[in-house]
C-alpha cells in the first residue's frame, strides 16, 4: 500500500491519540509533505469535533440501575426456586440423597421410639396364655449392617423382624449396634444366621461390649 | 481457562480499576457492581444511542449488557481492556435489538452509500444546523460504521480495540471507517458553503438595515 493511501486511512486514528510506533511516523511525516492528507485531517478533525460536542439524550442512570437491581434480584430468586425444585444445580443434585437420609433417620427414630421398653407399663402388657412371650431368653448385642441404599420400608421391615431395638448407630461404617433378644432353644448361630437371611440385612455378628 | 481472580492488568491505572471492579462483581459484590454501573452506564447509553439511532431502545440494551456483565463476570478472560469486553458486549445487544426491529437491513445502508445522490440528500441536509447535519448523515451510514466512528472519534478506541469489541478483522474496521467518513465528509463541506452564504446574507441585511437607519 503507498504511503498517501495508508496515511489517509489511518487519519482517525492519528486525531485520536490512539496511533503509535511506526504508523504515527509515517503519518506524521507524510502530513509535513502532503498538502491533500492535511486538507483530510482538518476536515476530520472538525467532524470530531461535532461527534464530540453532540449529546444524545441522556438516560436517568438512577433509575435505570434500580431497574437493573429489581432485574438481577429476579433472576436470583427464579434460579434459587429452579435449584430448590431440583432443577440442575449443585444443591438440586444432592435433594433426592437428603431426602432419602432424612426419611430413613426419621423412620429409626420413629422405631427405635416405639420399641423402647415401658418398664412402668411391663405389668400391664395384654397376654394369652398361647402367647409366647417376646422378651423369653438372653439379651444380646448384635452389630448389623443394612445393604446400600435400602428404602425406610425394609430397613423398618428388618428391624420389626429382629424385633431390634436400636441401641446406637450408624457409626461411620453405617453399622447399627441393636439389642435383640434370642429366642429359647436357639443357638446365637442359628440366629444370627437367620438375621442375616432378612430382607435389607447385609452383616450381622454379636457386638463386642 | 485462568480464573479472573488470576487476572493482572497491564493497560493502565484505570483498566487496573476496573478489573478490580469486575473481580468483585464475579463474586457477587453488589457495591462494586454500582460503582462499575456508575463508570460505564454514560458511555453505554451514548455509544448504544449512536449504535441504534433509537432512544426508545437505549435503555434496554444497556440494561441487558450490564445484567450480562453482572451474570458472566467471573467468565472474563483478560484478552482486552476491561471497557472493550463491555463494550462488545454491548455491541452484539445493540445489533441482535436492530436485528429484532427489522430495521434497515445493513446491507441496504452499504449500497446507499455507493450511490451519487449525495447532491440531492445535501440539499436537504444543508438547511439544518450542524448537529441536525450529523444526525442526519449517522442516520445515512450503517450500525456498524456508526459503531467504528462512534468508538474511534467519541472514545478514543483505537482501531485494534474496534476490531475486539466488533469481532472482526482489523482491516473490515479500517474499510467500514472509510466509506463512514466519505459519506460524511461529502456533506460536510455542502453544509459549511451554505453556512457561510447564510452568514454573508445575514451580514448584508444587517448592514442595510443600518444603511436605512442612518438615512
Amino acid at each position: 500500500m503507498g504511503k498517501h493511501k495508508e496515511v489517509l486511512e489511518l487519519l482517525p486514528w492519528f486525531l485520536n491519540d490512539s496511533l503509535v510506533g511506526r504508523e504515527r511516523s509515517v503519518v506524521i511525516a507524510h502530513l509535513s509533505e502532503c498538502q491533500d492528507c492535511r486538507h483530510e485531517r482538518d476536515r476530520l478533525q472538525e467532524l470530531q469535533k461535532l461527534i464530540s460536542e453532540d449529546t444524545p439524550p441522556a438516560v436517568n442512570p438512577r433509575g435505570a440501575f434500580q431497574r437493573l437491581m429489581g432485574r438481577i434480584e429476579d433472576a436470583e430468586k427464579d434460579r434459587a426456586s429452579t435449584e430448590f425444585r431440583g432443577g440442575g444445580a449443585p444443591f438440586g443434585k444432592w435433594m433426592p440423597a437428603f431426602g432419602l437420609a432424612a426419611s430413613v433417620l426419621v423412620t429409626v427414630a420413629i422405631t427405635a421410639f416405639l420399641w423402647i421398653p415401658d418398664d412402668g407399663n411391663k405389668d400391664r402388657d395384654f397376654v394369652t396364655l398361647t402367647t409366647v412371650p417376646e422378651n423369653a431368653g438372653v439379651p444380646h448385642r448384635v452389630a448389623l449392617t443394612f445393604e446400600q441404599p435400602i428404602r425406610a420400608r425394609t430397613m423398618r421391615q428388618a428391624l420389626i423382624e429382629t424385633r431390634s431395638d436400636i441401641v446406637s448407630g450408624p457409626d461411620g461404617r453405617g453399622v447399627y449396634i441393636v439389642e435383640v433378644t434370642i429366642p429359647e432353644g436357639t443357638s446365637d448361630r442359628q440366629f444370627i444366621d437367620w438375621i442375616k437371611g432378612i430382607e435389607g440385612v447385609k452383616d450381622a455378628s454379636f457386638a463386642s461390649d | 481457562m485462568r480464573s479472573i481472580q488470576d487476572i493482572r492488568s497491564t493497560r493502565g491505572a484505570e483498566d487496573t480499576e476496573n478489573l478490580e471492579l469486575l473481580q468483585r462483581v464475579a463474586v457477587k459484590d453488589k457495591v462494586a457492581f454500582e460503582k462499575l454501573f456508575s463508570r460505564f452506564h454514560p458511555q453505554l447509553s451514548r455509544y448504544v444511542s449512536r449504535l441504534l439511532r433509537r432512544p426508545e431502545l437505549v435503555e434496554e440494551v444497556v440494561n441487558d449488557t450490564l445484567f450480562v456483565v453482572w451474570e458472566k463476570a467471573g467468565r472474563f478472560e483478560g484478552r482486552s481492556k476491561v471497557s472493550t469486553w463491555i463494550t462488545g458486549i454491548a455491541y452484539l445487544k445493540g445489533i441482535k435489538a436492530l436485528d429484532k426491529l427489522r430495521t434497515i437491513p445493513e446491507q441496504h445502508a452499504d449500497a446507499f452509500e455507493e450511490t451519487d445522490d449525495i447532491e440531492e440528500t445535501g440539499n436537504v441536509i444543508a438547511r439544518l444546523g450542524l448537529q441536525e447535519w450529523l444526525s442526519n448523515g449517522l442516520d445515512l451510514i450503517s450500525a456498524d460504521q456508526r459503531s467504528v466512528v462512534e468508538l474511534t472519534y467519541f472514545h478514543g478506541y483505537s482501531y485494534k480495540e474496534i476490531a475486539a469489541v466488533m469481532d472482526c478483522p482489523v482491516n473490515t474496521v479500517k474499510t467500514r471507517m472509510f466509506h463512514a467518513r466519505r459519506r460524511l465528509a461529502e456533506l460536510l463541506p455542502q453544509l459549511q458553503e451554505q453556512q457561510a452564504q447564510e452568514e454573508e446574507q445575514e451580514a448584508k441585511t444587517h448592514k442595510s438595515k443600518s444603511l436605512k437607519h442612518t438615512t
